[in-house]
């Protein structure tokens, strides 16, 4: 296997100019998908025969959780490559990619607690899941706020890094949460023991909305990337021909 | 139509939830483009400092 992409990846010109021809492949298929999904979940998805049409939350707010969920371990895996391998350009994606995982990860509370009114009788409870959730988003606020306690962008990228590797730990135990502990939320929606729990007319729409949050998030980071790896290189001459100096 | 909105008597959680998010996915837009433009209008500053004697 050859390793050529990874290493050309590392590269600031490459890594801007790919980003730049990636964005567009990710925005168009994101919005279509999306749209899809609101189409499907929103008017062609039957009312759940419990919850009525109160779980069409369920298509905002479980992709917003994934991407909370998914983001966070991108960071922490980015992290650690920049750790290990000194790459600037993973330091770089970890950086791009936090403030989109912290506001999706408000978008997972504050769509769960809308949720949790019609169906628990209360906006917010400390439950395992709930709990586990929220400690998230503050982990994501600490990394964001650790990076802008230092003018040093080497010395936030290495310390945030530590943050987002060590705070990973909380990531299975959100998910497992409602397995591990007697939790008010639900249990898993798409699959259980191998199978849907859900039919085709309902699970089709949220798998769309999971692939189109996961496209968009792909298209937000790749120019935020591009922002991150400008402010990252001071006189290189491709920057000069990319800013049209 | 009214059926539509009336989310079955939910309307007062379900449609908060999608405007939620969809400002998210909206903010989320507009703060990545800010970031690029401001990370390219730093950088040209950068060089024109540099250029001057």
């Amino acid at each position: 296997m050859t390793w050529t992409w990874f290493h050309r990846l590392a590269s600031p010109p490459h890594l801007y100019r790919t980003a730049g021809r990636l964005t567009p492949w990710f925005a168009w298929p994101a919005a279509l998908l999306i749209l899809a999904g609101l189409i499907g979940g929103l008017w062609l998805a039957p009312p759940d025969y419990q919850q009525g049409d109160a779980y069409r939350i369920m298509y905002v707010h479980a992709p917003s959780a994934w991407l909370s969920l998914m983001v966070y371990t991108i960071m922490a895996v980015a992290g650690a490559i920049g750790l290990i391998w000194r790459m600037k350009a993973a330091h770089a994606l970890a950086a791009a990619a936090a403030p989109i995982g912290a506001s999706f990860t408000l978008a997972t509370l504050v769509t769960g607690s809308l949720w949790g009114k019609p169906m628990w009788g209360t906006y917010w409870q400390w439950d395992p899941r709930l709990t586990s959730e929220l400690l998230l988003f503050f982990l994501y606020l600490g990394y964001m706020g650790l990076r802008a306690a230092f003018e040093d962008l080497q010395r936030a990228d290495r310390v945030s890094a530590v943050l987002a590797v060590v705070g990973v730990i909380n990531v299975p135990i959100i998910h497992y949460s409602v397995v591990w502990w007697n939790s008010l939320h639900q249990g898993p929606s798409v699959m259980y023991l191998g199978r849907p729990t859900m039919p085709p007319s309902m699970l089709v729409p949220l798998l769309l909305m999971f692939l189109g949050f996961t496209l968009f998030f792909g298209a937000v980071v790749l120019v935020r990337l591009q922002g991150e790896v400008l402010n990252r290189e001071r006189a290189a001459r491709w920057v000069e021909e990319e800013v049209g100096a | 139509m009214m059926r539509f909105l009336d989310m079955g008597g939910y309307y007062p959680w379900v449609w908060p939830a999608y405007a939620v998010t969809l400002g998210v996915m909206g903010l989320n837009i507009y703060w990545a483009k800010r970031l690029r433009e401001r990370a390219r209008r730093a950088a040209l500053r950068r060089l024109q400092t540099q250029e001057e004697p």
